[in-house]
């Protein structure tokens, strides 16, 4: 749990510090399909489908945040 | 007076602290182009051999196929528009039990549709908006949702930001675990969230967020109930209750309001052209006393070069469990639930998915997950989708 909070605490405070800029030319390898963040809209719909019927915490992800709930 | 637990404060925090961060990248296409998706989904959960794992008294095993349709079109340079159509079928051991009740067909509804559609604009390069509308419903249950977001991208198009906003206004008949009818009720839910992506370096990037959500109103779930056992008295069976153990039925009772806020993040790094790992993780607090924490790392590798990708994730998992929750009751308190899901376990998952580009337009993919639960209520999902461009 202490190094979970590590983590996130060192992932937020390179997004308030901005990180360095990256050219628009540098950026070539993260638009490649493996670096892409986009999940399809259908994947992202089943997960949180999932995870918003069978765990407790859930509201974290998506317009899935509480309503429109068809839970299993 | 609304009293907010400290927790709640820090991701309130949190939330407004990331909206000062920098923001992300996005961007309608070409009018007259857009893309067509369907989805195939498939659930099934195990329970023991009679039932036993998860909730000792009820047998939750449980089986859901769920085809999806995503439909996007942009209308013009500068606007697009999406509908996504999406329909349950719940075949499950509580169904059969309850189909004894003439008014109570499932434990959740056997059938389940959604509608949902938006529009997004991209009036210029740093900035996009979007609305969306949302109507689902089961035989007992009825949901509307509206939201829009907001997203600002950096000029130097390293970091954007996007701040949603949804409300559900959901109706559901109180239909109890017996069969018998109590009325209608209601339950609000409101959320606000940002997500945030920024660019690391060439090639590392990370995506990170938090949400905060008020719910109000009927939160329980009107067929769940809890078994108080009597100690005394073994003697008496109850034969609704899985082993017909001893022990009476009471509805399940919880609080009317509940706030939840999470925070999460994930960084990918791009080791090769071949092969990319990333980190991902969440953390959320509600105030019926769940915490929940999971971390997933994942690896991304091209199979064959710009053709078949697979993907490898591992997923823990934990969560306390609600402070209204107890495997065994023994009275009856004033708030009391004993939904496995709201109970304290962890979750491993392991899983896969295949995607392959099978020419410039078109994607198809399949994944499997294995997910490993320690009160036993293990699960098997898979996937099928076919995404055409055009």
């Amino acid at each position: 749990m202490r190094y979970f909070s590590l983590l996130m605490v060192l992932v937020l405070s390179c997004g308030g510090l901005g990180c360095r800029s990256v050219a628009v030319y540098e950026r070539v390898r993260l638009q490649d399909p493996l670096m892409k963040y986009e999940e399809s809209a259908a994947e992202t719909h089943f997960y949180q489908k999932v995870y918003y019927s069978r765990e407790g915490s859930v509201g974290g992800i998506g317009s899935s945040a509480g309503g429109g709930c068809g839970c299993y | 007076m609304l009293l907010i637990p400290h927790r709640f404060c820090l991701i309130a925090a949190l939330v407004l602290g990331l909206g000062l961060v920098g923001v992300l990248h996005a961007a309608e296409g070409d009018a007259g182009h857009g893309s067509l998706e369907f989805g195939l989904g498939f659930y099934s959960n195990e329970d023991g051999s009679v039932g036993e794992d998860g909730n000792p008294f009820l047998d939750e095993e449980s089986t859901i196929i769920e085809p999806v349709i995503v439909f996007d079109y942009n209308i013009s340079d500068e606007t697009a528009t999406w509908i996504k159509l999406s329909y349950d079928h719940v075949s499950s051991a509580s169904i059969e039990q309850l189909n004894n009740y003439s008014e109570q067909s499932g434990a959740s509804g056997d059938n389940y549709i959604s509608i949902e559609g938006g529009l997004r604009r991209q009036p210029d390069a740093r900035q996009t908006w979007g609305v969306f509308g949302h109507v689902s419903s089961e035989y007992d249950y009825f949901s509307l949702g509206l939201g829009g977001d907001y997203m600002r991208i950096a000029p130097d198009g390293n970091s954007s930001v996007k701040y949603s906003v949804n409300g559900f206004f959901d109706t559901m008949d109180v239909i109890r675990y017996y069969g018998a009818d109590e009325g209608t009720d209601t339950r609000i839910t409101l959320s606000g969230q940002i997500n945030a992506y920024q660019v690391i370096g060439p090639s590392t990037h990370a995506e990170y967020g938090g949400v905060l959500t008020l719910q109000s109103g009927f939160l329980e779930t009107p067929y769940n109930f809890v078994v108080i056992e009597d100690l005394e008295d073994d003697t008496v069976a109850n034969s609704n209750l899985v082993g017909n153990a001893n022990g009476r039925e009471v509805i399940e009772e919880l609080e009317d309001t509940l706030i939840r806020g999470a925070v999460f993040g994930r960084v990918r790094w791009s080791l090769s052209p071949r092969n990319s790992v990333e980190l991902g993780g969440r953390i959320y607090t509600d105030s019926w006393g769940l915490t929940g924490v999971s971390l997933e790392p994942r690896w991304y590798h091209w199979l064959i070069d710009g053709r078949l990708r697979l993907r490898v994730r591992y997923r823990f998992y934990t969560q306390t469990a609600a402070d209204a929750y107890s495997e065994h009751f023994y009275a009856e308190p004033e708030f009391r639930t004993q939904d496995s899901d709201m109970g304290e376990f962890d979750a491993l998952t392991v899983g896969g998915l295949l995607t392959l580009f099978s020419s410039e337009n078109s994607e198809y993919d399949l994944g499997v997950d294995y997910v490993n639960r320690s009160d036993g209520i293990n699960q098997i999902l898979a996937r099928f989708a076919y995404r055409r461009n055009f």
